[in-house]
């Protein structure tokens, strides 16, 4: 093949090797949006830059007719692809269907047959001649009528590209400038290289510079595209990031007035953009949103709104951003709608989540080693209806293997009446279904009193009666026993009772049920801390007693192996002085034998009180009438009462009941009483008055001496019982009177106390159980 | 004139100083008194001969008072018994009783309070010919 060299083929050349270049870089980047439609075009531009270097470089006609008609292949592919590269570029995929790029290569196809089969019919080309009067040989050609077609087809569609791509130029904002000059490079370059093709002039005679101005455009399109990663955002994403993107986006203009606004904020405001478009954007915001546009535009900038819509509320954030144009001027506002209802339910979870863990920590930290449990339930039920948003709530306490109710706590909201009053009969008449539902371990859940089913009339009608528009009850356990119930009442509106009220009464039930149980066991604890001490001190009591007891048991042993020894001399004394005085004479030796005798006498009578206080025999029990006993004493003492000055003064209880004791001892015990009473008065003032009283107290029978005589001394007090203590004079008492009585009141098992005080007088009291009564009868 | 017999006496007390001491104040009643120092000594001598009147003593060595009394009166049914005691105590006074003693007299107590009971005792049988209880308290 003859092979000529000219510096306008070299153009072509460098056109088709940049292409070339171009399409091997864009195929390593292929999966950028648009880039196949690039790569198209790049060919396209390649078979029509090598194929006018081959026509231009080669010498024959046929050659060139050859390269020409491969050229053609390129001229006639390259408007489609341009225009597809250009809608995809711009953000109009969509417009981009299969179909239509088919219909659209219809004519290229009948141009590229019409070209190659032209030799038959010369309707694209009427003539085809080699013209050698230029600087080389060069092909010229006659155009046929298919040709202008072909050319006025291919520049309809080249020119909705660049329309396409100056569109996108002047709509790019200010921060796409860059890549907006680089789509105006793109779309003018194809178009300057055209017109200067078409414009005959020289150099350009003598060749095409489209595919050039091609070249340059798709140089400057990957710099756009790979570099400034043009593709991405501007302006094909930015379109339809606005478009598809869930965030309400409008468009306010410096009037106030709707401009713009994406399918979203269709959605949101309920009407066509049609519609909205050029409305005040007062009017369009506070009829949908509620929202005053006015007074919140200026100062406001990022708040948010609730938009309740059929009994559902959606929360939206608002966010108005001022748009400026390239000269600071204010150019509108830019508002943008974000629904974070799903945000905010799931905030309002976890805030709900937090305040719940709150409640329950307030509520254990509580009732942990707590001294005033009232106060703390009563603290924690309000806790708990504040939580739950509840009107009432209540603890009830059931009684232990009883029907009833045992203790009940109420909580109410402010305003609202409590019914405790009317609980405990609230719950008795419908208590069987309630109770049988929660021995069951089954929560009742009521969130709509008036939606409840027809077999539970009866307690529908008492929650109407009271007014409660949803109920929940939540049973507590103790030892595995149900226990009561903690529940909440709305008396406002029906409450839809959440799986977190019930965790929070469920915690609370069994908080309550194991502080309840630790509080009973303590309590139980300090009874029996209590019993014990006061077993402790009846045992100290008892030992002291025994002691006393052991101490008089021990003298006695003592005293009896004593006075039987000296009961027979006595008598053996007593009755020798007897004798002699029935026969002596001498008045002197009488009087000595009379003191003799005198004083045995009282020796045998010394003995004969140790010997009974010594005596150890069990009383002889029989029913005797205290009153009857201490009468008798009286009457037994009258003269000696009445000689001395000693005024009486009883108090006998009439009702006093009947007891097994010996009448003799007890005679001796308060005979005892009386004459001590009687002596300590009579040696003080002369006279006195002694007052005796009997008295039921409890299983006891009470008597007590209390005289107004000079008082028993703290330090003898303490002695008074026991055996040979005695503050009469020498001669006047054993000291054993009171050692005896207190020996016989222990054999009745009863007590026997003094108490005194100095100066007023002194009360002896004698305690006796009463025994036998079921036997006995009441005086 | 018919010479009166003397009513005879027996007294029963371990105690020789007792024994001669009551034995002394009856015979200056005029009393015929025969004296024991224990049980076996006072059936002895009531073998041989029967006594108006037993002072006896409940405790005694050898054989207690109680029993020396049971054999009294299954020898001499008619003779009345005295107690002496220096115990004092129902169930024994109980037990002197049902064994038939005709009266109880606690020790120590003076030798007039003995020839008194002693001349009740027989002056009432003189009269009656017939055994009585009687229960005399001891007034202390």
């Amino acid at each position: 093949m003859h092979w000529q060299y000219n510096q306008y083929s070299l153009l072509s050349l460098i056109a088709g090797v940049i292409s070339v270049t171009l399409i091997v870089y864009i195929w390593q980047r292929r999966t950028t949006p648009g880039a196949m439609a690039f790569l198209v075009l790049m060919l396209t531009v390649a078979v029509w830059s090598v194929g006018s270097f081959l026509e231009l470089g080669s010498a024959g006609l046929s050659t060139k007719v050859f390269w020409a008609k491969i050229q053609q292949l390129g001229m006639s592919v390259l408007p489609i692809a341009w225009l597809s590269f250009a809608l995809l570029y711009t953000g109009r995929s969509k417009w981009l269907t299969r179909r239509r790029i088919i219909g659209l290569a219809v004519l290229p196809v009948i141009t590229l047959l019409l070209v190659w089969t032209n030799h038959a019919h010369h309707l694209f080309w009427r003539d085809i001649r080699l013209d050698s009067s230029g600087p080389f040989p060069m092909m010229v050609s006659d155009r046929g009528v298919w040709f202008w077609v072909d050319l006025t087809y291919s520049y309809f569609l080249i020119s909705i590209g660049i329309y396409c791509m100056i569109q996108a130029y002047i709509r790019a904002s200010s921060p796409y400038r860059a890549q907006a000059g680089v789509l105006l490079v793109g779309a003018i370059a194809p178009l300057a290289a055209s017109l200067l093709s078409l414009s005959n002039l020289d150099p350009f005679t003598y060749m095409d510079t489209t595919p050039f101005g091609f070249t340059v455009s798709g140089l400057a399109l990957a710099w756009g595209l790979f570099l400034l990663r043009l593709l991405d955002v501007v302006p094909v994403a930015r379109d339809s990031v606005i478009r598809d993107m869930p965030d309400a986006m409008i468009v306010i203009n410096t009037s106030n007035r709707v401009v713009d606004l994406n399918p979203a904020a269709e959605e949101i405001l309920g009407q066509p953009a049609t519609e909205i478009v050029g409305q005040p954007a007062t009017n369009v915001l506070e009829g949908c949103l509620d929202f005053n546009y006015e007074s919140a535009s200026i100062s406001e900038k990022h708040l948010e709104i609730v938009v309740s819509k059929d009994q559902s509320q959606t929360y939206y954030e608002l966010n108005i951003s001022p748009i400026f144009e390239k000269n600071s001027r204010l150019a509108g506002r830019l508002v943008i709608l974000r629904d974070i209802t799903e945000h905010k339910q799931v905030e309002d979870t976890i805030r709900h989540r937090l305040e719940f863990e709150k409640t329950i920590s307030i509520i254990s930290s509580r009732l942990v080693g707590v001294s005033d449990m009232d106060q703390a339930v009563y603290a924690s039920l309000q806790d708990i209806g504040e939580f739950s948003g509840a009107t009432r709530s209540h603890l009830l306490f059931l009684p232990k293997g009883k029907i009833g109710i045992d203790s009940i706590y109420e909580w109410c909201a402010d305003g609202v009446p409590p019914r405790i009053g009317d609980l405990t009969s609230f719950y008795a008449t419908s208590l069987s279904w309630w109770m049988d539902e929660l021995r069951e371990r089954h929560v009742i859940s009521i969130a709509d009193v008036s939606q409840m089913p027809e077999c539970t009339q009866i307690e529908k009608c008492q929650l109407d009666h009271y007014g409660i528009a949803s109920l929940f009850m939540v049973p507590g356990f103790v030892e595995k026993e149900l226990a009561g119930f903690v529940s909440l009442e709305n008396v406002a509106h029906p409450e839809k009772w959440t799986t977190i009220d019930l965790m929070l009464l469920r915690t609370f039930a069994d908080i309550m049920g194991s502080a309840f149980e630790r509080k009973h066991s303590e309590d139980r604890i300090k009874e029996a801390n209590a019993e014990l001490c006061k077993a402790m001190d009846q045992l100290k009591d008892s030992q002291a007693q025994l002691m006393q007891s052991e101490k008089l048991a021990a003298i006695g042993q003592l005293i009896s192996g004593v006075a039987h020894e000296l009961n027979n001399p006595l008598m053996v004394i007593s009755g020798t002085a007897e004798l002699m005085l029935t026969y002596v004479e001498n008045e002197i030796e009488r009087d000595d034998l009379q003191n003799l005798h005198n004083n045995t006498l009282r020796a045998i009578s010394i003995v004969s009180n140790l010997l009974s206080f010594a005596r150890k025999h069990e009383p002889e029990m029989k029913y005797v009438s205290i009153n009857d006993v201490i009468e008798s004493v009286i009457t037994l003492r009258s003269y000696e009462l009445n000689l001395d000055g000693i005024e009486i003064i009883t108090e006998l209880d009439p009702t006093l009941p009947n007891t097994l004791a010996d009448f003799p001892q007890l005679q001796q015990v308060f005979l005892n009483l009386l004459i001590n009473a009687e002596q300590a008065m009579k040696e003080s003032n002369g006279e006195g008055r002694l007052l005796i009283q009997t008295q039921t107290v409890g299983e006891t029978i009470q008597v007590e001496f209390t005289d107004n005589g000079p008082g028993v001394p703290g330090e003898i007090l303490s002695h008074i019982f026991e055996p040979f203590f005695t503050t009469k004079d020498v001669g006047k008492g054993t000291g054993l009177g009171l050692s005896i009585c207190y020996g016989i009141i222990q054999e009745h098992k009863g007590q026997i106390s003094v108490e005194s005080s100095e100066g007023k007088g002194t009360i002896f009291r004698v305690e006796l159980p009463i025994l036998g009564r079921s036997v006995g009868c009441v005086s | 004139m018919a010479k009166v017999r003397r009513k005879s006496i027996m007294v029963v007390d371990d105690n020789a100083s007792i024994r001669e001491i009551i034995a002394r104040a009856l015979r200056e009643e005029g009393y015929t008194v025969v004296t024991a120092r224990d049980g076996f000594d006072a059936l002895n001598k009531t073998a041989k001969r029967t006594f108006d009147l037993v002072f006896l003593d409940i405790s005694l060595p050898g054989q207690s008072g109680l029993d020396v009394l049971s054999k009294l009166n299954s020898i001499h049914p008619l003779t009345p018994v005295i107690i002496l005691t220096a115990v004092q105590d129902v169930a024994y006074e109980k037990v002197a009783m049902r064994r038939q003693a005709v009266a109880y007299l606690r020790k120590p107590c003076g030798v007039g309070e003995i020839t008194e009971m002693a001349n009740r005792m027989l002056s009432r049988r003189r009269g009656r010919k017939m055994k009585e209880t009687v229960a005399l308290k001891n007034k202390r």
